[in-house]
């Protein structure tokens, strides 16, 4: 229990460092339930959602979901560039190296002397990640960050 | 002086954000390299005079670590330094990457100031914030 709240700390400490540092984007963690259903509903445009497995002194695997006018805002954010000059594929790529950055500062927080390896992040089908979510476990994070341009949800899950 | 950095990382958009941070931090830069592994690094560094690399660790086919190895095998390669920049955040990962050679170590996420204190730090350059040529032995600064 106490290893879930540490990783809990550790994933929010990161998430706002990253948003922050390498997307220019400030955020709050609501307190609501992390539903991605709900996610997609409210960013009218399609949900995206990325994946990586971890493996190390904990194993298991790492989530983020968001919609697609969000990321596209993050790329804009991360390249410097306008935000009608981003394609698909430099937004699926920041959603990926979003994960990998979250995962990595994370872990490092979480345990600064154990070594985590880190799986390659990957694009997951979003309706999957959704019906999975119907089972809660005590063996799961799931986190909320809101920023002014949406939602994004985080979901580490520990095997 | 300017300085010419190759950067090496598999993803297109971390060699895009490694190079406009290198480009606007204020490190005097010369030409900027780009290479997706180790393999096409060692092909740029054939054909190019480089001061300075800035390599990923995790990649296809030849990772960063895997990169400094073969750098340090070469005679004119052996003496250029390389800053790894990853995720990875361990002790014990950042004291790997400096036992095989690497002089500097970057966390994502980073700020385009400590890209210019550490390139400066590494190239034996005086950082504008201090004035003051910084040491050039990294140590584990977290």
């Amino acid at each position: 229990m106490r290893k879930m709240e540490e990783l809990k700390k550790a994933m929010r400490a990161s998430i706002s460092e990253i948003l922050e540092t390498m997307f220019f984007m400030p955020l709050e963690f609501p307190e609501e339930v992390c539903d991605f259903g709900q996610i997609r509903k409210q960013g009218q445009t399609p949900l995206l959602s990325a994946q990586l497995k971890y493996g190390g002194p904990i194993s298991g695997s790492f989530l983020v979901a968001a919609p697609s006018a969000v990321v596209k805002e993050l790329a804009a954010n991360l390249l410097g560039l306008d935000n009608k000059d981003i394609n698909l594929e430099s937004v699926e790529a920041t959603l990926k190296e979003l994960l990998n950055m979250v995962a990595g500062k994370t872990f490092s927080l979480y345990d600064s002397e154990a070594v985590f390896d880190l799986g390659v992040p990957e694009m997951i089908d979003s309706d999957e990640v959704i019906r999975s979510q119907t089972q809660k476990s005590e063996q799961e994070i799931e986190l909320l960050a809101k920023t002014v341009d949406g939602i994004l949800g985080f979901k580490l899950t520990v095997d | 002086m300017a300085f010419n950095v190759l950067i090496v990382d598999d993803s297109p958009v971390m060699r895009s954000v490694l190079k406009k941070t290198v480009k606007m931090c204020g490190f005097k830069i010369g030409e900027l390299f780009e290479a997706s592994d180790g393999i096409e690094a060692l092909e740029v560094l054939r054909k190019n005079w480089v001061d300075l690399v800035l390599t990923d660790y995790n990649m296809p086919r030849m990772d960063g670590l895997q990169l400094i190895e073969e750098m340090k095998k070469d005679e004119v390669f052996a003496g250029i330094p390389v800053v790894v920049v990853t995720t990875e955040g361990s002790e014990q990962k950042v004291k790997a990457f400096l036992e095989k050679g690497a002089s500097g170590y970057l966390q994502k996420p980073f700020t385009p100031e400590q890209v210019r204190t550490k390139l400066n730090r590494v190239m034996g350059e005086p950082d504008e914030e201090n004035g003051r040529v910084e040491e050039g032995d990294e140590g584990l600064d977290f």
